[in-house]
């Protein structure tokens, strides 16, 4: 999600114009601003910024070798990426969640990969996250992300976010822990 | 390094003179700290071709310009009485102010210096000149061309690697290749110590590049790939400062990314951009 904020750039060529952005980038900015006019209060893991860097990196490297450029421009791309996101940053909250929310999140989890009713939906997130059932449940960064959410869920608490972890379950983890998560697909 | 170029220049001839009870030599003063610098990665001072080799007129001119911290003493040689010889002594002041310099440094690169320092310090002076004339002789022609052949073979290697594994890996790799194609480009235009340095650190950071091409093929092993990404990026770190400051080459990190590529690459990229999915 903070990497489709963060792409896009408009290249100036003389009187022309060119953007690019991802499919998503502009809704997503969009609805970030318009929850901002509204008074919402925008939170970013601390971990996400680690990650954020590899994928923004991860994103180029794709990019720059489907268009067949040259890869010199990716660092001036990767620079633009990183001010935006700094951008969106300056905005937010940083926060990291305590040990007990990351234990709960992780039992929480847990608990789902035992459940023999959600089957079908452990196969759906197998599919889509071209993992066997067995790698999961997720770990690491997921974990701390919705912990983060889950620190916050005394209040009305959205999850905006474009990972299958999260959007998979987004009923249990609603019905759970009390956070609403939002496909920002459909933003 | 980017903390080393904000520290006054006057640290490195403070460091060298302040090494010994007494430093005797302007040529051999110049001698040492142009290879320092090179080797060491620092850019604190421009050299020039001159008759004894690379030579800086602003170093000369810092040594002879504070009288407060560098003493300087001119002695008639007793082999040859028509010729002076320059004897530096750091004063009290002189040595307070090198050390707080210091303090300024990263301790790794005070003690990449200070080990360089005691290992040409131990060079006769016949031995330090031929070592800058041995090692930092400006590259022939054919030299040059070799070098930018190996560059452009290895680039179409990556290149390859890069379409097929589309890894930041070897997006890393080729972006430095580039860059040195970029440089290699200008470098007839170059004067001589220029030409030498660019030439060499870029051979240096080809080899470099080489070494590490065969763990940017997936499965990557990032931590085994760390050390020597950081041992790249340093030298090219130096390389970019070095050539930046003098208008050599294309710097990637400044320059807004429409004048590193076509409208048409744009119009690609665009496109490539809006087909990818970033949903997990």
């Amino acid at each position: 999600m903070c990497l489709e904020y963060s792409i896009p750039y408009t290249f100036h060529y003389g009187h022309k114009y060119i953007t690019i952005r991802t499919r998503r980038s502009e809704r997503i900015r969009r609805y970030i601003s318009s929850q901002l006019q509204l008074g919402a209060k925008l939170v970013i893991p601390s971990i996400v910024q680690d990650e954020f860097r590899r994928k923004l990196w991860d994103v180029l490297s794709d990019v720059v070798s489907k268009a067949r450029i040259p890869a010199l421009p990716s660092q001036s791309l990767f620079i633009k990426g990183c001010e935006h996101f700094e951008k969106l940053k300056s905005k937010c909250l940083e926060f990291t969640p305590e040990e007990s929310l990351i234990k709960k999140v992780n039992e929480f989890y847990r608990k789902i990969w035992a459940d023999p009713s959600l089957q079908k939906k452990r196969e759906v997130w197998s599919k889509i996250k071209k993992k066997d059932i067995n790698e999961g449940p997720p770990t690491g960064a997921d974990i701390i992300i919705l912990a983060t959410a889950l620190a916050f869920s005394d209040e009305e608490v959205e999850l905006l976010t474009l990972d299958s972890d999260f959007i998979i379950f987004k009923d249990e983890i609603e019905g759970e822990l009390g956070v609403y998560v939002r496909d920002a697909d459909t933003v | 390094m980017a903390i080393a170029n904000h520290v006054p220049r006057l640290w490195l001839p403070l460091a060298v003179i302040g090494s010994t009870k007494e430093f005797v030599g302007k040529t051999r003063l110049q001698k040492i700290i142009f290879l320092i610098q090179v080797e060491a990665r620092l850019d604190f001072y421009d050299f020039k071709r001159h008759y004894y080799g690379p030579f800086s007129r602003d170093l000369e001119i810092d040594v002879i310009s504070h009288p407060e911290l560098i003493e300087v003493e001119a002695q008639t040689s007793l082999t040859h009485p028509d010729r002076l010889y320059y004897v530096f002594r750091l004063t009290d002041k002189g040595r307070s102010f090198q050390k707080k310099l210091e303090s300024m440094l990263e301790r790794q690169t005070v003690q990449k210096v200070k080990d360089m320092i005691n290992y040409l310090n131990g060079l006769s002076h016949e031995d330090l000149v031929n070592k800058v004339y041995s090692e930092y002789a400006p590259p022939s022609e054919m030299k040059l061309s070799e070098l930018q052949n190996d560059l452009k073979n290895f680039m179409t290697n990556v290149r390859r690697i890069f379409m097929k594994y589309h890894n930041r890996q070897s997006l890393f790799i080729l972006t430095i290749l580039e860059y040195l194609d970029s440089v290699m480009t200008n470098i007839y235009s170059l004067d001589d110590v220029q030409r030498t340095i660019i030439a060499k650190v870029s051979a240096e950071l080809l080899e470099k590049c080489k070494e590490a091409f065969h763990d940017v093929i997936p499965p990557v092993d990032s931590e085994k790939l760390r050390p020597s990404f950081l041992d790249i990026a340093d030298t090219w770190g130096f390389l970019l400062e070095y050539c930046d400051k003098r208008g050599i080459g294309r710097n990637p990190f400044k320059l807004p990314p429409e004048e590193l590529m076509t409208e048409e690459e744009a119009l690609r990229l665009q496109k490539a951009l809006k087909e990818i999915d970033l949903k997990q």
